[in-house]
């Protein structure tokens, strides 16, 4: 199965970094939709695209990577969220996971790093 | 300024990890060196995030020349043909470096118990000289990636 992912970034060359480590990640990966702030994301989801998994920055304009987690479960989403973020105190970890978060990958990561944390995340929710 | 912990940083070791770390293990560039700093880069560019927190305070910079910016934009997009001609990818690349740079530094003084939070990052053309004064640590680095000068600065003051 062709998993879709869904990037959340304000950084477009990020937002690429992503896509080009997704496709060298060894995972079948199918259409990769881009928002670049939770608000826009938000839009994405209640337009009802098959997402099967996002990719969420933390720090952006809007409405942060945070945000966009919360309110996502508040409205019933349950598709996996892995944070991709500069972030990596325990706190901010926490905080992520009380709001409903998956998975933390911290930046810089590799193409393998990022396929091994989809991949967890994917089969266990 | 409440200064409660001391924070116990090989600087030069946690630059040149970060550095090696972000170019290196993500991008699959050739990093050698370090050498001393102060390398002539002229057209240059220089990325700069801000690390701050209660107990160390430290800017952060990276810097080369345009001509080795592009390769390094190149080589995180995929390629010189996912540049085009839109010369602000290139800029936003190196701000996005400095991003991850930043990430990697924060990450290893966070392993200290160190609490720090890290700006957005910002590039600007030229070289940035970031100040300093004498309660403040200096390091720069200088590296060969992919056979290009690249220059990295942490300016930063720390509890002790």
């Amino acid at each position: 199965m062709s998993l879709d992912v869904l990037l959340i970034d304000d950084s477009s060359v990020m937002r690429k970094v992503l896509t080009r480590a997704l496709r060298q990640g060894g995972l079948d990966i199918g259409e990769i939709a881009e928002a670049g702030d939770g608000m826009e994301a938000m839009e994405v989801l209640d337009q009802g695209k098959g997402i099967d998994v996002i990719l969420c920055d933390w720090n952006m304009p809007n409405m942060n990577g945070l945000d966009f987690v919360t309110q996502a479960r508040a409205k019933g989403y349950e598709i996996p969220i892995v944070m991709v973020t500069t972030e990596s105190g325990d706190e901010r970890i926490q905080q992520a996971t009380e709001a409903g978060a998956n998975g933390f990958i911290h930046k810089p990561f590799t193409p393998d790093r990022l396929a091994e944390a989809l991949s967890e995340h994917v089969c266990t929710v | 300024m409440q200064m409660t912990a001391d924070v116990h940083l090989d600087v030069s070791q946690v630059l040149e990890e970060a550095l090696r770390e972000v170019l290196n293990m993500m991008f699959g560039l050739p990093v050698e060196g370090p050498g001393a700093g102060g390398a002539d880069l002229a057209d240059s560019l220089t990325g700069s995030i801000g690390l701050t927190g209660p107990e160390f305070q430290g800017l952060l910079q990276i810097r080369c020349s345009m001509d080795a910016a592009r390769g390094l934009a190149a080589a995180m997009l995929g390629g010189e043909e996912m540049l085009g001609d839109d010369a602000s990818l290139i800029q936003d690349s190196l701000g996005e470096l400095a991003n991850m740079l930043g990430g990697a530094v924060k990450q290893r003084i966070d392993q200290t118990g160190v609490r720090i939070e890290i700006s957005l990052p910002s590039v600007v053309q030229g070289e940035l000289q970031a100040q300093s004064d004498e309660e403040m640590e200096r390091t720069e680095l200088d590296f060969l990636v992919d056979g290009h000068p690249v220059g990295t600065t942490l300016v930063h003051h720390s509890a002790r």
